[in-house]
């Protein structure tokens, strides 16, 4: 079975900022993962207290954040066979744009564009074409358990609940092969968060894609294939005093 | 690559935020309509300017600038106090060399439009714009001393019809208590617009200036009068009705069938205002000039129109920078007005950059969302305030042109305008940088 997800010895600190200008000095080391990986398909939960590291392993492998913002960051990450940490900036944007799907904790749509927009503009950096697939977008929104009409509403417009489901739309309507999510249901209620959670999964499964889910609600881990916590794959404590700020 | 989608976001993007939105578009609309009036205007007030002369080699008056006798005897804008003796100008005027020449006599006025004691000379020579000559659109020339021409602007802002009798006013402005009531004269012609001072001129020959100034009556009315009954009604006006200056009411007749040459139209005039003459050769125009500006027999200026005229613009030149300056001061404080309403907004957008960079897009897409709604902002001032100085000059055109003798046109479309569009949009993209580049730096740095 081919790998999702596959580190290799990283090591990432953030640098100490003063303003906006990097600081080489005084890092402190948030990420130190020797070696870990996940099988394609496979649907993992990722919990560990706040502040240890699950956002920036996420931005990490999602490639909003880059190893080289710290020259001393050292370390492999290789993301659907692709080698994400050797890049170019324009080659890893445009990968996450056609191979991952990335949803937050919230604000996951732009507020002012219609539902439709908000996933034709996904689906236009994710294939590059103008041309956009109404039928498509129903089933996508049907299976979400969405109404159809619920498509021209304004996104600013939508409850929280019905703006995170759109959010897993719009990652899911051109076909990742990675989903990478971070708390999504932080700001659902536990009924609104365990439907949000079925749903996810079974549209994932449905796609074949892997799932990278973040969490520290271990209430969330049952139905994935493996739950880990980020202290089990990654030697280092997390956010240190140092880099508190940036996070 | 995503341009429609550019475009879409950007402009989606700013109706999200529409006071702010509608505040900076304002403020550049504003500026930018000030800057394009000042632009047409300005061209259009040279266009005027040029056109008003066309084949007249010298102008010749009392000891003056050139730039006075230019305006005063040309332009009709201020006064020369100095004359010309008629002796002089019969003089000048029979020399070899000199193909044709047009007496002017100026000074009097009706209801604030110059009057012009000319000769018949004046309407088969005078020329405008590309040379063209002075056309009638209703009636015909003067042919007795007791009858007017009209400038298209004077009868059509005064309403009046061939046919209708006028009282001249002694002295220029539109306030005169000095009417020469014993002199009223007899529309018998309105020349078709030229878009020169033309139009804002009521010609008498120069008879009729000499008998206004003169107590006793126009000898050539009473001779008129045995002839043409009509006429005689129509123009022995009553000095209540004079007092009137022109009654809108009045039986309008046809106006009399006169054989040309059959009143002397000229007189015996003591002094004229100006003159304008056309040489036989561009060598003799320079001959003439040298020779009339050391006359010694009386002290009189002759000038080069287009010579005054350049002096002129070098004059005003200075006032045209400082309006431009202004207007374009205006417009960089409305710019950064635009700048700070995009910095502002980054703190609100972060959310929005974030979302960007998830799905795909890059930090210079981003940067570049921000030029273009920069841009967008820009485009649809330069467009509002085309159409809005267009509408300007369409509702105000007809006030221009009596208060101030200006023909704008409502096309505001120019060369100058381009270039001054271009300046716009090239600032915007200049200014919009900072903005553009602090989103750079939202979208770069984000999840630091």
């Amino acid at each position: 079975m081919s790998t999702a997800i596959s580190i290799d010895n990283l090591q990432f600190a953030y640098p100490k900022t003063r303003g906006n200008k990097p600081n080489q000095s005084h890092q402190s080391v948030i990420l130190d993962i020797p070696k870990w990986s996940i099988d394609s398909g496979t649907t993992v939960f990722l919990h560990g207290p706040s502040g240890c590291g699950k956002s920036t392993l996420l931005n990490l492998l999602s490639g909003t954040l880059s190893l080289s913002v710290n020259a001393a960051n050292k370390g492999e990450i290789r993301v659907l066979g692709q080698t994400i940490t050797t890049m170019s900036n324009t080659n890893l944007d445009a990968f996450r744009a056609k191979q991952l799907g990335v949803v937050f904790q919230q604000f996951n749509l732009i507020g002012y564009l219609s539902v439709a927009d908000n996933i034709r503009l996904a689906n236009r950096f994710a294939t590059g074409k103008a041309e956009f697939d109404g039928d498509k977008l129903e089933q996508v929104l049907t299976k979400l358990n969405l109404d159809i009409d619920i498509a021209h509403h304004k996104a600013s417009q939508l409850s929280v609940g019905q703006q995170q489901r759109v959010a897993i739309a719009r990652a899911l309507f051109h076909e990742p092969k990675l989903l990478i999510v971070d708390e999504p249901t932080s700001a659902l209620d536990a009924q609104s968060s365990a439907k949000f959670m079925q749903l996810l999964l079974s549209n994932t499964k449905r796609l074949g894609a892997s799932l990278l889910f973040v969490s520290h609600d271990m209430r969330l881990a049952k139905d994935f294939d493996q739950c880990l916590s980020l202290s089990d794959i990654s030697h280092a404590n997390g956010l240190s005093e140092a880099s508190q700020g940036a996070q | 690559m995503h341009s429609n989608m550019w475009f879409t976001l950007a402009w989606q993007s700013l109706l999200s935020r529409k006071v702010t939105t509608f505040l900076t578009l304002s403020a550049l609309l504003v500026s930018i309509s000030l800057l394009f009036s000042i632009e047409h205007i300005r061209l259009q007030t040279q266009e005027n300017f040029k056109r008003t002369v066309s084949g007249i080699d010298l102008v010749v008056a009392g000891r003056s600038s050139q730039i006075n006798v230019l305006l005063s005897s040309v332009f009709r804008i201020g006064a020369n106090p100095n004359a010309v003796s008629w002796e002089t100008y019969q003089t000048i005027s029979r020399k070899d060399n000199i193909l044709w020449s047009i007496p002017l006599s100026l000074g009097d006025s009706y209801q604030g439009f110059p009057v012009i004691g000319t000769n018949l000379d004046y309407f088969a020579h005078y020329q405008y714009g590309k040379k063209q000559a002075l056309v009638l659109q209703m009636g015909r020339i003067f042919a007795t001393p007791t009858e007017t021409v009209l400038g298209a602007s004077v009868a059509k802002n005064l309403n009046l019809k061939v046919g209708q009798s006028i009282v001249i006013s002694h002295g220029g402005g539109k306030i005169s208590f000095s009417h020469h009531s014993q002199h009223p004269v007899l529309i018998v012609g309105i020349l078709k617009a030229t878009g020169t001072p033309v139009d804002k001129s009521v010609h008498v020959p120069l008879i009729a200036v000499e008998q206004m100034h003169e107590s006793a009556p126009p000898t050539s009315l009473n001779s008129l009068s045995k002839s043409q009954p009509t006429i005689n009604k129509l123009t022995s006006a009553s000095p209540e009705s004079a007092n009137n200056e022109h009654d809108h009411d009045a039986i309008i007749a046809p106006i009399p069938e006169i054989i040309p040459g059959t009143f002397d139209l000229v007189g015996q005039p003591t002094q004229i205002s100006a003159f304008m003459l056309k040489a036989e050769s561009p060598f003799a125009i320079l001959i003439l000039q040298r020779d009339l500006n050391r006359y010694n027999k009386e002290a009189i200026s002759a000038i080069m129109p287009q010579v005054a005229l350049a002096e002129l613009w070098q004059t005003i030149g200075a006032i045209e920078a400082i309006m431009q300056i202004i207007a374009f001061l205006v417009l960089c404080a409305s710019l950064i007005g635009l700048i700070t309403m995009l910095l502002a907004s980054m703190h609100e957008r972060r959310n929005e950059i974030s979302v960007l960079r998830a799905i795909g897009a890059s930090p210079w897409f981003i940067a570049s969302l921000i030029q273009a709604e920069a841009l967008l902002i820009s485009v649809i001032a330069l467009l509002g305030a085309y159409a809005m100085v267009t509408l300007s000059i369409y509702i105000l055109d007809g006030w221009l042109l009596e208060e101030y003798g200006l023909y704008v046109s409502t096309n505001i479309y120019s060369m100058g305008i381009v270039v001054k569009a271009v300046i716009v949009l090239t600032l915007t993209f200049v200014v919009a940088f900072i903005p553009a580049f602090s989103a750079y730096r939202n979208a770069k740095y984000l999840f630091r």
